[in-house]
């Protein structure tokens, strides 16, 4: 029952080490399995057969029997190892193809390969390719007096222009979806709306 | 030999029970739970092991061969991880 323990250690130890060695994309991924290699050590330090040096006896009866005694493994010892073998690596392997995050499952929170996700402070998983208002905009007009104004436009002409007040510290914004030009023109005007960027982008 | 054997099952100990601790505070799904209860018995192994250090499992003075394996084996595993 030990050896079987031992030899299940093993299995699961090597395949964790050999998975978070060849999972690793930068150093900072490889530390986590730097760190648990002595552990795979240990189990081959302990797994390795022991060594049984000759003795040099006299020819008797009963030396036979002592050499076949020390010749080395049991042959139960070896099948029962074999089993082992192909049962957990069997069942790791499974595991590996249904679920994609065999690392970070072993490594706890240790990102493995494969896609690494973004989180927020909460902990929720966010998109970072889900656009953003201001997406696909380029600066078109800057006009630097107090206050300034810059114009974006993006290439289905929409824009928006954005007037900074440097004495009164407040960004606020106006968005349209045609004529920039014209529009840019009447900056300084009541014709344009100014307000806050949740106001004019919601 | 002896100490350094005792040193490494420490360690050993050590690093099991921070993973399975770490692994069950941040699993989230089934699966990572499963990934941990099949990691559970090395941390087993360990704790009984270093409860009963007196009876080491291996001893080191005869055990060259099998650690420069690993030395080797860690280099090979090293040159995947950098390629």
């Amino acid at each position: 029952m030990h050896k079987l323990i031992t030899y299940y250690c093993f299995i699961v130890v090597m395949i964790m080490t050999i998975l978070g060695f060849t999972g690793a994309q930068d150093y900072r991924q490889a530390i986590p399995a730097l760190l648990f290699y002595p552990l795979a050590v240990y189990f081959l330090l302990t797994v390795f057969p022991r060594k049984y040096r000759a003795a040099v006896i006299e020819k008797v009866d009963n030396t036979v029997t002592l050499k076949k005694e020390k010749a080395g493994g049991s042959d139960p010892n070896r099948r029962i190892f074999l089993k082992l073998i192909g049962s957990a690596g069997l069942t790791v392997f499974l595991f590996s193809i249904f679920t994609k995050k065999a690392q970070a499952a072993f490594f706890g929170s240790v990102p493995g390969p494969g896609t690494v996700a973004l989180k927020n402070t909460s902990g929720v998983a966010i998109d970072p390719a889900e656009s953003q208002p201001t997406d696909g905009y380029a600066i078109t007009n800057v006009d630097d007096g107090a206050p300034s104004y810059y114009g974006y436009l993006n290439k289905n002409g929409a824009w928006y222009i954005m007037k900074e007040d440097a004495d009164a510290g407040n960004y606020r914004y106006a968005k349209g979806s045609v004529d920039f030009i014209v529009n840019w023109g009447n900056r300084k005007t009541d014709l344009i709306t100014y307000g806050y960027f949740d106001d004019i982008f919601n | 030999m002896k100490l350094t054997a005792k040193i490494l099952l420490i360690y050993c100990f050590l690093m099991s029970v921070f993973v399975t601790i770490s692994g069950f505070i941040s699993a989230r799904t089934t699966s990572d739970y499963l990934f941990q209860l099949i990691f559970l018995p090395v941390t087993l192994y360990f704790v009984v092991r270093t409860v009963r250090m007196k009876n080491l499992d291996i001893d080191l003075t005869e055990k060259q061969p099998e650690l420069i394996i690993s030395i080797v084996l860690l280099v090979i595993l090293l040159a995947i991880c950098i390629n």
